[in-house]
């Protein structure tokens, strides 16, 4: 596991490699952002309808 | 010197300007990107966190279990992701590359499981800053005379692996913990005999017959007084049958004083696979993520485990200790380890995690550690009933930690309110460890020894009414001593301020040693006084 130096060419390289992992990364990490959020917003949405109906219910029977 | 010229996508030259390749560009566009790779993160958390308020407000608390699990799975990837890309960039921006060790073929199936990469420049600072110059004097000796001549990667653990990956903590190793293939070890397991200590009843063991590998290094080292008191042992599942793994022992001579190693020689791919057990990689850490980070101890280069592998050491440290935390655990293994609080404590302390609300993923955690085992079961149980339970406690009051930190006058010398935080949380897990694993010892003692009495008495062929009377008060005493050591306990508990989530460190231990531990001790000797009073 001996050090070296690295050359100019080895930096340039080793720029492009942390620019692609990067990149990468965005990729990955929009996905799983995506997939955090469309659960949330069916959640609440689905909480959201829950509730209106349960309102929509107790109107009824207030007014019945 | 080597110039580039700015170009756009185009490739078409921007401006009159060149650009100087260096190390320094390299430096700083990986300080760049790993910056941003962090707010990313930290941004994309937040907006999901007041999305997760907004769904959890509308919601029950049965409801929101449905889509809990999964947020938290897929939020657990996303952190990984995050805090393994800043390690992939930093990779990059290392002077040198790691070469493989030569001695195995880095293609071999096993030899992929293990990732060696350089250690960070955080890590490295960490490390030189806060290990001692006689621990790092002592880890460039045996790493460089002996492990690092070793077939097959080894890597340092415990607290010389922890202190580095955490911000804050005041912990200074004493002592230094090593893992290595057993193939590197050079002996034989048939040449280790066991036989009585002149002077003892305790079994010591021989080395009759060793071959080139770790152990012929530390005998070499110890001929020529760099080294003493070596010596091996093999290894026992809770201290029953052998499970074919091997610990040597020694102390290392450092300019000022001698520093303990222990190190263990593990079963490798070869032999956990002709157990019938799954992949093993080319060591044994009992980790999946086999990665180690590589530093420089006083100019030798030295393996230690990464975060992950750290935090995966942890857990199933958790698994093991905290899901015997009971009276049953005492009997079966010999004792308990009181360290369980001290692991919880380590890995809410690691670098990527949020001190503050990292309970809940730890236990979620432990539910996915492959595969699951009795005892994980158990203590996945046993932390979340206990965080439950501790959820339902009072969110005013004093705080059992500050209360700690008050009764045994401890203050802590900073100015930042995280830090204190911190290092009172560690300092009251260690005042309670210390304090748990004392009472646990003396109960069981003490328990062990009415044991031994009554049950002479039930044997005792004179037995006469004054012996019985005598007998039944020593129970009565103990039940009384454990009482208060129960109360003892239990205004601790009128401490916790719930608000104060780092407060369950402390508390996690109370509830399980006065219902698991104390609870039954004082029923089996109720239950022999209720025996006696009826003879």
């Amino acid at each position: 596991m001996a050090a070296a130096k690295l050359t100019p060419a080895e930096i340039k390289s080793r720029l492009e490699n942390i620019d692609a992992i990067y990149q990468n990364y965005i990729k990955k990490i929009e996905n799983i952002r995506n997939k955090e959020r469309d659960i949330l917003s069916n959640f609440i949405k689905k909480m959201e309808n829950k509730k209106l109906t349960e309102i929509r219910r107790s109107i009824q029977s207030e007014y019945k | 010197m080597a110039i580039e010229k700015k170009i756009d996508k185009n490739n078409e030259l921007l401006d009159s300007s060149e650009t100087e390749i260096n190390q320094a560009v390299l430096e700083s566009q990986t300080e760049n990107k790993k910056n941003e790779v962090e707010h990313n993160y930290q941004h994309g958390y937040e907006i999901l966190h007041d999305l997760a308020q907004k769904a959890f407000t509308l919601s029950t608390s049965e409801e929101t279990s449905t889509i809990k699990p999964e947020i938290n799975n897929l939020e657990k990837e996303a952190k990984e992701l995050s805090t393994e890309t800043k390690e992939k960039i930093e990779q990059e921006s290392s002077e040198s590359a790691i070469e493989h060790l030569p001695n195995y073929n880095p293609e071999s199936a096993e030899a992929k499981l293990v990732e060696l990469f350089p250690a960070s420049e955080k890590i490295q600072k960490r490390f030189n800053e806060k290990i001692s110059p006689e621990m790092k004097e002592a880890i460039a000796i045996v790493c460089g005379q002996v492990f690092n001549k070793g077939k097959y990667p080894y890597t340092l653990i415990g607290s010389n692996c922890y202190i580095p990956h955490t911000e804050h903590s005041e912990k200074i190793p004493d002592d230094l913990d090593v893992i290595f293939g057993i193939k590197d070890l050079g002996i034989d397991l048939k040449d280790i005999v066991e036989e009585k200590n002149p002077d003892g009843e305790k079994n010591i063991s021989r080395v009759t017959k060793y071959t080139d590998g770790a152990y012929a290094e530390l005998v070499k080292l110890q001929e020529q007084g760099i080294i003493k008191d070596l010596g091996v042992e093999e290894l026992r599942k809770f201290g029953h049958e052998k499970n074919g793994c091997v610990k040597i022992r020694c102390l290392i001579k450092t300019a000022n004083e001698w520093k303990e190693m222990e190190a263990f020689a593990q079963n490798m791919n070869d032999e956990v696979i002709n157990q019938g057990k799954n992949k093993n990689g080319i060591i044994n850490l009992g980790v999946e993520k086999q990665r180690l980070e590589v530093i420089d101890a006083n100019g030798v280069k030295v393996n230690i485990g990464s975060e992950k592998t750290a935090e995966e050491l942890y857990l199933k440290n958790t698994i093991n200790e905290f899901g015997l935390y009971n009276l049953n655990g005492w009997e079966n293994k010999g004792a308990v380890s009181a360290k369980a609080l001290q692991r919880i404590f380590n890995i809410i302390n690691l670098d990527s995690q949020r001190f503050e609300d990292s309970i809940d993923q730890m236990i979620e955690n432990i539910g996915q550690i492959d595969p699951p085992t009795e005892e994980s079961k158990i203590a996945q149980k046993t932390l979340k009933n206990l965080w439950d339970q501790f959820k339902t406690l009072p969110t005013e009051g004093p705080g059992l930690v500050k209360h700690l930190m008050e009764v045994n006058q401890i203050e802590i010398d900073t100015d930042n309110p995280r830090e204190r935080k911190i290092l009172s949380t560690e300092k009251a897990v260690d005042i309670i460890t210390t304090e748990t694993k004392k009472d646990m010892a003396d109960i069981f003692d003490r328990y062990q020894e009415l044991e031994k009495k009554y049950q002479e008495y039930l044997n005792d062929p004179e037995k006469s009414p004054e012996k019985n009377q005598a007998t039944i008060e020593i129970i009565d005493q103990e039940i009384q001593t454990l009482l208060s050591i129960g109360s003892k306990y239990k205004k601790y508990l009128n401490n916790t301020n719930s608000a104060d989530k780092n407060d369950f460190c402390v508390y996690a231990a109370m509830p399980q040693l006065r219902n698991q531990f104390i609870l039954p001790v004082i029923t089996r000797l109720a239950n022999n006084r209720k025996n006696l009073e009826k003879i």
